[in-house]
């Protein structure tokens, strides 16, 4: 019983790792087409959504010595 | 003056190096490159055995629990520092490490030191090669031929430092890349093969569930436990700068984060295959464990050998082991080779010949003495590697912050939202169980009656190295800052 639960684990296991890297490939394609119909700009929380959004701006507005920081810049820059 | 502006800024804020440094050509690429960082021979070979003898299930899931809180965010937290820093760990610690500004060293430092792993590459190269010859009908005389052969261990040693050499001497995309994908899909392939066959054959469940059959009343042991944290620590890789290096390639708006967690389910699920290829044949062989104490490079040739087909499958099976290595081992010289770049501004080429020229330095004593290497193996990987990651885990984690890092440079562009969590498990959990298995280990060494310099001895050693090491090219790091700051300004007026 014991062995079957662990081959059950195993291929949960393996399933995740074929899942999310498809998952990766595809939505960095999502990522390059998006970039080129918009002139290489790309929104920076697109996949990462609206709470990662307001994390950044939250941590940027409590923080503003970061504004000198160049990727941040260039989050801000991005941001739609 | 331009030149000096740029050489300024790039050591204090995010400067997009990916034109001058090179960077990946496609995401699959990418990814391939990190899987093939962390699998080596730990996983094809060691970690079966280790499952089987340590109560399988019972180790396997604290395992799996272990990739998951420790080396999985200690790897994050690397990719996410060398995409910010965009160059290798001098760099990336250079950019951010504060007061720890200099631990980049110390990472070069071990990454030259443990050089003689490098010889692991070249054994499976030359045990492929001779597969196909009558050479193999006694792997074990061959064995002890080869070994005991300097001049043709040494000639093998600067002969796989030399191949290493070549990815990343001929760039990201068209080296590195190239070769971990062809020696990367190759290598899943035959693991998948030859599981499918080990699998099929009569006998083979008793194998499996060996393997896999969970003793419950092991998985609690501290044994079991150090024995499973150790696994994913040294199988996964966290602490070398392989991950921050190659993922300093990566553009500014292309993700990390989510890149290491597929790392993180490759390196385990190879591992888990490389099982399914080992113990079934063994079981079915009627060979039960008694293999199970011999070097890998005789008790596979003398397994596969049972199996109709034998050679191709030992053949397959070596190469196989070479792939997964040497893909290891061109990072080394990469991530080697960033020194040299970072702190001299050396051309790539330039700098990866050097590393190569500092690799056969520093690995050819240990290569030859089996005592130097027993004793770089345990100071290195027992006390500098977790000492290692803990600085880095306090620089990134405490000093620029995880928060900092997670909120402004991991989720932008990401490709998934990665929450609060990886900042509790990179802050505490990554530094607090590695003193643990530091500690754990010099304990373990000093009561087992290893000489003083192995045990508690040797830990304040390598502390005193590394903090000394660090702190010496921090030093002269900044002060050679100062100096260009210094011209950069007089040259503005």
């Amino acid at each position: 019983m014991g062995t079957y639960v662990m081959l059950a684990i195993i291929f949960v296991w393996w399933g995740a790792w074929v899942y999310m890297t498809l998952n990766d490939i595809s939505i960095e394609k999502k990522k390059f087409a998006h970039m080129e119909a918009n002139n290489g700009k790309l929104d920076p929380f697109m996949f990462t959504g609206e709470k990662a959004r307001k994390e950044f701006l939250d941590y940027v507005e409590k923080h503003p010595e970061v504004k000198k920081d160049d990727y941040v810049k260039l989050v801000l820059e991005n941001m739609n | 003056m331009e030149k000096l502006e740029r050489e300024y800024d790039k050591n204090h804020y995010f400067v997009d190096q990916s034109q001058a440094r090179g960077s990946w050509g496609t995401r699959f690429g990418f990814l391939i490159a990190l899987w093939f960082a962390s699998v080596g021979i730990g996983n094809v070979w060691r970690f079966p055995w280790k499952a089987a003898s340590m109560g399988g299930g019972a180790f396997v899931v604290p395992y799996l629990i272990f990739v998951i809180i420790l080396s999985l965010p200690a790897v994050m937290g690397e990719g996410v520092t060398g995409k910010y820093g965009q160059g290798g760990p001098v760099q990336s610690y250079r950019k951010i490490g504060g007061p720890l500004r200099g631990i980049g060293i110390s990472i070069i430092i071990l990454n030259a030191f443990v050089a003689y792993s490098i010889i692991v590459a070249g054994h499976a190269l030359v045990f492929c090669i001779a597969s196909l010859t009558p050479l193999m009908n006694d792997p074990g005389a061959m064995w002890n031929s080869y070994i005991s052969n300097p001049t043709l261990v040494t000639g093998v040693f600067i002969l796989i430092v030399l191949l290493s050499v070549i990815p990343p001497y001929l760039g990201v995309n068209k080296g590195i890349e190239k070769f971990a994908i062809y020696m990367g899909v190759t290598c899943i392939a035959i693991l998948v093969i030859g599981a499918a066959r080990a699998v099929t054959l009569p006998g083979a469940w008793a194998g499996i569930d060996y393997y896999l059959k969970p003793d419950w009343s092991k998985m609690f042991t501290i044994n079991v436990l150090a024995g499973a944290m150790a696994q994913a620590y040294f199988s996964f890789g966290p602490g070398w700068a392989w991950f921050l290096t190659l993922s300093s390639y990566a553009k500014y708006n292309e993700d990390t984060g989510r890149a290491q967690m597929t790392t993180g389910l490759a390196d385990t699920s190879i591992a888990l295959l490389a099982g399914f290829c080992v113990l079934p044949v063994l079981f079915a062989m009627g060979l039960g464990t008694d293999l199970g104490t011999q070097s890998s490079f005789v008790a596979l040739p003398m397994l596969f050998g049972q199996m109709a087909g034998g050679r191709i499958f030992t053949f397959l099976f070596f190469l196989a082991f070479f792939f997964a290595a040497y893909t290891c081992e061109y990072v080394l010289v990469d991530v080697t080779g960033s020194f040299f770049q970072d702190a001299f501004q050396w051309p790539r080429k330039k700098s990866i010949l050097a590393a190569g020229a500092l690799l056969i330095a520093f690995g050819l004593w240990p290569t030859l003495n089996e005592t130097v290497f027993n004793t770089y193996d345990t100071l290195f990987g027992l006390y500098f590697l977790p000492m290692a990651v803990v600085l880095q885990a306090v620089a990134a984690g405490w000093i620029f912050t995880a928060e900092r890092f997670r909120k402004t440079v991991m989720n932008p562009w990401g490709n998934g939202y990665i929450g609060p969590i990886w900042d509790l498990f990179y802050r505490w959990v990554v530094p607090g169980l590695s003193l643990f298995l530091m500690i754990y280990w010099a304990i373990d060494m000093t009561r087992s009656g290893a000489p003083w310099y192995l045990g508690v001895g040797g830990m304040v050693i390598i502390a005193v190295v590394l903090l000394g090491s660090m702190y010496l090219f921090g030093q002269w790091d900044k002060a050679k800052e100062q100096r260009v700051l210094a011209n950069f300004k007089s040259a503005r007026r």
